[in-house]
């Protein structure tokens, strides 16, 4: 076994091309919704370790908001320089109000 | 393999350890800087075409004029209009020009050809100069410190060794030699691609220098090479704006950067980067929000220097004090001074 589904709950309802920060199981993660669809993904930039919810989010794309590196939330494709390695990005699907993420089970 | 689903409370947090909050940043409410930061492509057109109109008006002049005496004056004024290429050029290295990518890169690279900056290493190298703005040692897009002396001011203004510069970087990064300091930012997946995009700008200009010379004409160099190298002082006296003269080495962009007062003309060629230290607080916020964003954090930044002409000259200024005092700089000093 190698990864767990976990569910949780949003502090507050996430709106249509909107980002919310969460912390799930240590992780820090940002949620973020597309119509009906949900994306989740670490909270840092993979650049330099920037925040990316004070980033800039539209259309499935996040960008950093210190050197602009953008990446696709479905994907963690990277899109644009400075940004050249994938954004870890988690499965997630909505469950009622509540969320399921699939996360990493921690090494043992 | 997944193991069954588990429970956990999942706590909003908004206070990531951020290696970036060791900056200066002044207090806007997020929602409010979420807005200033939305793309679209309506203003970016506008500037371009207002651009590529002046620069068009530019063309007639010089070839209205080619075979009179006006001809320099001509291609000065030109000159001057083609090398605002920069301000253009910049925005979309960061990528907030247009809010459709393709129109984006398309005129970054229209852009940096015309600038003769090879488009990736530029965002890399000014990705880096955020990160390390004005820093001594770190920052690769900066060229000179503290003390400067008139005579370098003058060298660097004029841009007298501008083409043997621009070649120089072009044919080593054409080949793939990087210096130490940019294999610092540079990494090694897009050095090849720096490669490739260096090669294609040095047979655009070989193709314009040959393509003149055989077909006997001097378009290309009353258009384009003379021009280039004519007006390129005005837009580095924009340039010399952002930081010459001001302290170093300070995780406060308020006393390493500068914002200037601009006339309506100079704002559409230079695409608002007159609100300079506003852009390197806030590098998200597209072109044309930097005057709201402004409006919005006007009292906590220090007043904008009077315009082009006022900041250059507290910049000779400075340089004539730095040879008493080589530490002399145009810091700011302790900050909130516009705040009552």
């Amino acid at each position: 076994m190698t990864s767990q589904w976990i569910r949780f709950a949003l502090p507050s309802v996430l709106a249509d091309g909107a980002m919310q920060a969460v912390t799930v199981a240590g992780r820090r993660l940002l949620i973020y919704r597309v119509g009906d669809s949900f994306y989740a993904s670490d909270r840092r930039c993979t650049h330099q370790g920037a925040d990316l919810l004070r980033g800039y989010f539209d259309a499935c794309v996040i960008e950093c908001p210190v050197h602009q590196g953008r990446f696709d939330v479905r994907t963690g494709a990277p899109l644009s320089p400075p940004a050249n390695i994938a954004l870890r990005i988690y499965p997630i699907k909505a469950e009622g109000e509540a969320f399921l993420i699939e996360m990493p089970l921690p090494a043992e | 393999m997944s193991q069954p689903v588990s429970e956990a409370s999942a706590p909003i947090d908004d206070n990531l350890d951020d290696p970036f909050d060791v900056w200066f940043a002044p207090s806007i409410d997020p929602k409010r800087l979420r807005t200033l930061m939305r793309r679209d492509d309506l203003h970016g057109i506008l500037f371009f075409l207002a651009w590529l109109i002046l620069c068009a008006a530019g063309v007639t002049l010089v070839v209205m004029t080619r075979a009179t005496a006006w001809l320099w004056a001509t291609m000065l004024l030109y000159g001057i209009l083609l090398c605002f290429a920069y301000a253009a050029s910049h925005e979309c290295a960061h990528g907030t020009a247009f809010r459709s990518r393709w129109l984006n890169e398309a005129v970054f690279w229209i852009t940096s050809v015309v600038f003769i900056e090879e488009p990736l290493y530029r965002r890399y190298s000014h990705a880096s100069h955020h990160t390390h703005t004005w820093f001594n040692g770190s920052d690769p897009q900066k060229p000179y410190g503290n003390p400067l002396t008139l005579t370098y001011y003058l060298f660097y203004t004029l841009g007298v060794s501008f083409y043997r510069d621009a070649a120089s970087q072009l044919l080593r990064h054409a080949r793939q030699r990087f210096t130490k300091e940019e294999l610092a930012f540079l990494p090694p997946s897009e050095r090849a691609k720096v490669a490739r995009n260096s090669r294609i700008m040095m047979a655009i200009y070989l193709g314009l220098i040959l393509g003149g010379v055989v077909l006997s004409s001097s378009l290309p160099f009353i258009l384009y090479f003379l021009p280039r190298q004519l007006g390129s002082w005005v837009v580095t006296a924009y340039i010399n704006t952002q930081h010459m003269c001001m302290a170093e080495d300070l995780h406060d962009h308020r006393q390493t950067t500068r914002s200037i007062h601009c006339n309506t003309l100079e704002r559409l060629l230079y695409w608002n980067m007159n609100h300079h230290i506003e852009h390197h607080l806030f590098p998200s916020v597209p072109f044309h929000a930097l005057p709201r964003l402004n409006a919005e954090i006007r009292t906590q930044l220090p007043s904008p220097s009077a315009g082009v002409v006022a900041a250059n000259v507290e910049i000779w200024t400075a340089i004539l004090k730095q040879r008493r005092d080589p530490g002399f700089n145009l810091s700011h000093g302790p900050m909130h001074r516009a705040i009552s």
